[in-house]
């Protein structure tokens, strides 16, 4: 036996060294054979050499030999990897001989998938054959970091940050020593010296997942306990401490203590002290942290910081005028605190482009670097600017593809225009971009040999000195075109699906811009179906003649990959089935990336979650279905915004006396808080209390709001309940209790329906109403109302901040009934269209029609106009209209019907206004303009809509008030800043009253004094008007 | 001798199980086995006519040139470099052949060592692999100056002298020798430090119980 080892494939120790000598077994089996020993005895023997034996029995002796079972351990069931995925993998399989080469396949296979640490196979002589036995260790793969006890700076996100463990990833235990120690290098450089770090790791096995977590205790945060400065100060140390701004300050007053330690707050106060010593010429002056010595006793740290005053450095700049501003945005030296060549040439260059813009187009810049002393350095700019000109002309010829509108918009030179571009834009570099952005346009679109020729700007265009024209003369070339696409390496089914997402297809423009274009569609089909690894190749080929091309496709698709489940991991209150809700991923789908990125956008929607990650765990292994992980921080329960600000306008006015009908400009300074309950029951429904505080209202709004009703993201429903104190119109204060319920029903991205169920309750004090007396009792009664109504809104534009383009239309209408708790009966009709219309490169065309009517019914009956029960509309419920965002002829709801004794306002039951504006740019890119045309009014109803331009009588109200104004809007990236001004000939004319309540009421003061709304009217708001 | 027989059959069945093959070391996704370090001793030990050594040092070392050939082969792989042509591996095997008296002998040999013609071709052929490797990727940016073959000529002078050699060539006899010498060298350095920066790069592991 021991002469006849195949010893090829085995290692050396197993089959030389660890056998006993062939001598031993030889005399034990003759012993045994010659009965020279006991039953007991062979079974001693057979233990006693049973393993040394079994040794010579080794790899070498299975080879060959018949795969009687293969078991694994742990066994199948608890593996990893699907029946079927090792089934795959399995090189060696029962029945078929042993081989050494399809174990190490084996164990390179199932290693491959990425599932295990380490495996061995075992083997074993067993009945006909042998045995294997394939032992196998885990993977984990991280499934979340967890941080509990953290005390901002640093949040959760970065000291998750700092880990460097990432979502998915594998697992490896020496990872978490150096995460460990990175979270608390952070929390030491935040000033939490003390903190106590422990890290956990949860395990789960059957998806072999690890769950970090990081339990913080931070203890105190350190406090700066003052600076220390090292080298050379050139300027008092007390300012150099100031700029740190470390020690405790309220505004201007310097508090006794210092500020806690933070990173940011080291960092900050480090810069400020670098550029406290860079102003003036010290602009190489360097602040660096030495040390930061940290005082245990005390628990506080004293930062030493090093101070390096550099060399006196002067920028000058001769031959032209230039702000320091200017010249500080145009020499990059400032902005990287560094001097050397590569920067002063972009300092020329940019002020090269400069001087262009300003129309002088032969300016000549150049620069000279000396330094006069060793402790000074010199860099002096020279400006040649040479005559200004003016770009009046923009010539382009030889396009017959593409007409001139289409290439002009493409440019970025433009002629002069008042006041915008004074002298144009202008530079030769603009002109070469231009240049090159014309051939690739043409280039796209297949006309590979374009020449776009620019001959030197002509000056003196049209015998005016100074004035320059720039011409562009295309020379198009034949255009190329596809004669034929072929498509390789993909299934005919998908080669139909493929097609119409193709750009170049026969008879179709070829460039290399298009092929581009059609390997991102394909890459993109086949990456969001599960085929991560596609790739795409093409070649072309000299089509039947001499300007087309025969296009080939090469597609592998690769491995598809699919998604084996989809684990959520880190909810604490939010409900899974909500999450689930929101993954549009299921188990078994082909694994699409845009489907894992819709899923974390939908969940990000829900406003719950301050971090949702997605990822796929074990990215590495081969495996062809992947755990796909969806990891949530959810946010803060509570949230607390207060807000400050004012109001500027004709708001105000006596409260007392009856001056000033149509609104006294005041100040009114206004206040809000609110606090915000998230995710309510773990259900994504939010509550929250807002609250308003100003001269002229006061307000606490409570609501609740269900983003999804039923689970169904298209429906959501709110609940509201609003106490308000308000003198917005200026005829009475109205204390209003509110109810409502709303459903919303989102048809599509842009249409939405709402549902709406409204009771209030409106008290009007009788002290408050400043109308004739002899109404005040029928105003002053407590009104109840409760109604119905259903709200349509059409939002088609391209921005609702800033629309340029499309529209937007929204109709409402309700039922006011006494079933419904209404004391009143009558139905609200608001109609409104707005639509945006871009003429040319720059203006835009704005209008919105409004129109709203109110019929009073009695006992379900309409009633006409002009009955006394007509009149009976409470105040509250009326429309009130006029100001910044709808009549701007008008202060703040000032429009329409007044009382005839006092001149306030008293609302109508119907509107129709139109407004008209011309937006246009006016200085540079965040300054514009707006004509505006304002027409329309409030009026007493349905029946005395009028248009007429003007007033019959100062008791006449119901006409159509013109307003025409210009306005100044400053783009911010929250919508712009508005300015108008409105000129309005025929504003109303009225009479009012002059005295006090008691006067009036006592018949004395001075009636009928004539009034009018003011022509000039001024609005100052946020946003656009509509 | 029936009993003996039966004996003999028994004995195995009550033998506990062995560790035919295990991780020895792995590299990315990549693993290198137990039996893969044992054949590569075996080869090496036939292409030296040496004694197989199969200690855990010995093991170790030659764990460490596969993970260095993998890094290799992989880079080469993403590089798209060609390192072999189809007929490479049996020149080699025939050139190995040619050492030996007769197909009978070589056969022996092989036999001796337990190795098969195919893990000759095989490991022949990775070493050609990593010739070519090293010559394509470094040795073009090898440059070695006329100042640097006289450096490196001095210096050998000086231990040849100092060692008593009688004849020593001049500098422009023996340039070219010392131009190829600098080159290797200098190749083979470019060729360490990258295998030092790419193992530094990627996920190795030793399994220890595979060097026991």
């Amino acid at each position: 036996m021991y002469g006849q080892r195949d010893t090829r494939l085995w290692p050396d120790r197993l089959t030389e060294k660890s056998l006993p000598p062939p001598s031993v077994l030889a005399w034990v089996c003759d012993a045994l054979c010659l009965g020279f020993v006991r039953p007991l005895a062979l079974y001693t023997l057979l233990l006693l050499f049973g393993p040394a034996v079994s040794r010579a029995q080794n790899g070498a002796d299975f080879e060959g030999k018949q795969i009687v079972r293969i078991d694994f351990d742990p066994p199948l069931t608890s593996q990893p990897l699907t029946a079927e995925g090792i089934a795959r993998r399995m090189a060696v399989h029962i029945g078929s001989p042993l081989k050494a080469a399809d174990v190490r396949s084996t164990i390179q296979n199932l290693y491959g998938s990425g599932r295990y640490s380490d495996i061995s196979v075992d083997a074993e002589p067993a009945a006909g054959g042998v045995a294997l036995r394939i032992s196998t260790a885990f993977n984990y793969f991280i499934s979340g970091v967890n941080v509990e006890g953290e005390s901002e700076p640093p949040n959760k996100a970065q000291i998750v940050a700092t880990t460097k463990l990432e979502l998915g990833a594998l697992f490896d235990e020496d990872q978490l020593d150096q995460a460990e120690k990175n979270v608390e290098a952070l929390l030491r450089a935040n000033g939490f010296y003390s903190a106590n770090v422990e890290v956990h790791v949860d395990r789960t096995p059957p998806t072999q997942e690890a769950n970090i977590y990081f339990f913080i205790e931070t203890g105190e945060r350190a406090r700066f306990a003052g600076v220390d400065f090292l080298g050379e100060l050139t300027q008092p140390k007390e300012n150099l401490i100031r700029a740190t701004r470390w020690q405790r300050r309220f505004l201007f007053i310097r508090l006794p203590g210092w500020r806690e330690l933070t990173q940011t707050r080291l960092q900050n106060g480090i810069s400020n002290v670098q550029e406290a010593l860079q102003k003036g010429d010290r602009l190489l002056a360097r602040a660096t942290l030495d040390q930061l010595q940290f005082h245990p006793d005390t628990n506080r740290v004293t930062p030493v910081l090093r101070i390096d005053p550099g060399p006196i450095l002067q920028v000058k700049i001769t031959g032209a005028k230039l702000s320091q501003s200017d010249l500080r945005k145009f020499i990059p030296i400032y902005q990287e605190r560094t001097v050397d060549r590569s920067l002063l040439i972009e300092g020329q260059r940019n002020l090269l482009d400069y001087f262009q813009s300003q129309g002088y187009f032969d300016a000549m810049v150049d620069f000279t670097q000396s330094t006069p002393t060793p402790q000074h350095s010199l860099i002096q700019y020279s400006v040649e600017r040479g005559p200004r000109h003016k770009l009046v002309h923009i010539d382009i010829t030889g396009n017959r593809y593409f007409d001139t509108e289409t290439l002009r918009e493409r440019l970025s030179i433009t002629p002069a225009s008042f006041p915008r571009y004074r002298w144009g834009r202008f530079s030769q570099k603009m002109l070469d971009r231009d240049r090159a952005d014309i051939e690739n346009l043409y280039r796209a679109s297949g006309f590979r040999d374009v020449k776009v020729v620019v001959p030197p700007p002509q000056d003196g265009y049209r015998g005016v000195p100074g004035n320059l024209a720039v011409a562009f003369h295309i020379e198009e070339g034949a255009q190329w075109l596809v004669n034929k696409l072929d498509i390789e390496g993909v299934p005919a089914a998908d080669v139909q699906r493929l097609r119409p997402m193709l750009s170049s297809i026969a008879g179709e423009p070829f460039s290399d811009a298009a092929v581009a274009r059609d390997r991102d569609a394909i890459l993109s089909y086949y990456f969001n179906d599960g085929y991560s690894d596609a790739t795409f190749d093409w070649t072309q080929t000299p089509g039947p003649t001499p300007t087309s091309v025969d296009l080939r496709y090469t597609i592998d698709p690769g491995k598809r990959l699919f998604v084996r489940k989809v684990l959520v991991r880190g909810l604490n209150t939010t409900k899974p089935g909500l999450v689930a809700s929101r993954i549009s991923l299921n188990d078994g789908d082909p694994l699409s990336q845009l489907k894992m990125i819709n899923s974390q956008q939908r969940l990000y929607e829900l406003g719950i979650f301050s971090k949702v990650q997605t990822a796929i765990q074990n990215p590495e292994g081969d495996e062809e279905s992947k755990y796909v992980l969806f990891h949530m921080d959810e946010a803060r329960k509570y949230s607390l915004n207060a807000g400050i600000g004012a109001q500027l306008g004709r708001i105000g006015g006596g409260t007392t006396t009856f001056d000033a009908p149509a609104g006294a400009t005041t100040f009114s300074p206004r206040l809000s808080l609110g606090l915000t309950r998230l995710n309510v029951f773990g259900l994504a429904h939010t509550a929250g209390v807002q609250t308003l505080f100003s001269t002229i209202e006061q307000r606490v709004l409570a609501t609740y709001s269900i983003p999804q009703l039923g689970g169904n993201d298209q429906f959501s429903l709110s609940i509201s309940g609003l106490f308000d104190d308000s003198n917005d119109i200026r005829t009475f204060t109205a204390h209003r209790v509110e109810g409502s319920v709303q459903v919303a029903e989102r048809l599509n991205r842009s249409d939405t329906i709402q549902y709406r169920y409204t009771y209030r309750r409106v008290t009007i004090p009788a002290d408050t109403l400043k109308i004739e007396p002899l109404l005040i009792p029928l105003f002053s009664q407590p009104d109840r109302n409760g109604s119905v109504s259903v709200s349509y809104i059409q939002d088609r534009r391209d921005n609702p901040t800033d629309s340029t383009r499309g529209f937007l239309n929204t109709a409402d209408f309700g039922w006011s009934g006494r079933q419904l708790g209404s004391a009143t009966e009558f139905s609200r009709l608001q109609f409104s269209n707005s639509t945006y219309h871009r003429i040319g490169r720059n203006l835009v065309l704005a209008r919105v029609l409004r129109f709203g009517y109110i019929q009073r019914f009695a006992g379900g009956v309409a009633v006409p106009p002009g009955t006394p029960s007509f009149e009976k509309i409470p105040l509250a419920e009326r429309f009130f209209s006029g100001g910044a965002s709808t009549q701007r002829a008008f202060p703040e709801n000032q429009a329409g019907p007044r009382d005839p004794v006092t001149g306030f306002p008293l609302g109508g039951n119907a509107y129709l206004l139109h407004s008209l504006e011309l937006r246009f740019p006016l200085i540079g890119d965040n300054v514009g303009g707006v004509f505006f045309h304002d027409m329309g009014n409030v009026y007493s109803d349905f029946t005395h809509i009028n248009l007429r331009p003007w007033q019959l009588n100062n008791r006449d109200f119901n006409y159509g008030v013109n307003a025409f104004g210009f306005g100044i809007r400053y783009h911010t990236p929250i919508g712009p800043i508005r300015v108008d001004l409105s000129l309005s000939p025929d504003s109303p004319r009225f009479v009012g009253f002059s005295g006090t309540r008691d006067q009036l009421l006592a018949g004395t003061g001075t009636p009928n004094v004539p009034q009018r709304i003011n022509i000039f009217q001024f609005h100052f708001s946020l946003g656009q008007t509509f | 001798m029936t009993l003996k027989t039966a004996i003999l059959l028994l004995l195995p069945l009550l033998a506990p199980a062995e560790v035919v093959d295990r991780i020895a070391v792995t590299v990315g996704k990549q693993v290198i086995t137990e039996s893969d370090l044992i054949r590569d001793l075996r080869v090496d030990a036939f292409l030296d006519r040496k004694a197989v050594d199969l200690t855990p040092e010995a093991k170790r070392k030659s764990a460490q040139r596969l993970v260095d050939q993998i890094l290799i082969l992989r880079e080469a792989e993403e590089s798209h470099l060609t390192l072999a042509a189809p007929g490479d591996a049996d020149r080699l095997v025939a050139a190995e052949k040619s050492k030996f008296a007769s197909e009978r002998e070589y056969q022996a040999a092989l036999a001796k060592y337990g190795v098969t013609e195919a893990d000759l071709s095989e490991h022949l052929l990775d070493g050609l692999r990593e010739l070519r490797f090293t010559d394509l990727r470094f040795r073009p940016q090898v440059q070695v100056s006329d100042a640097d073959a006289r450096q490196y000529y001095d210096k050998l002078t000086a231990d040849w002298r100092s060692a008593g050699r009688p004849t020593i060539p001049s500098f422009e006899e023996s340039r070219a020798q010392m131009e190829q010498l600098l080159s290797e060298q200098r190749t083979m350095s470019a060729l360490d430090d990258w295998l030092e920066m790419t193992r530094a790069s990627r996920h190795i592991e030793y399994k220890e119980a595979a060097f026991k």
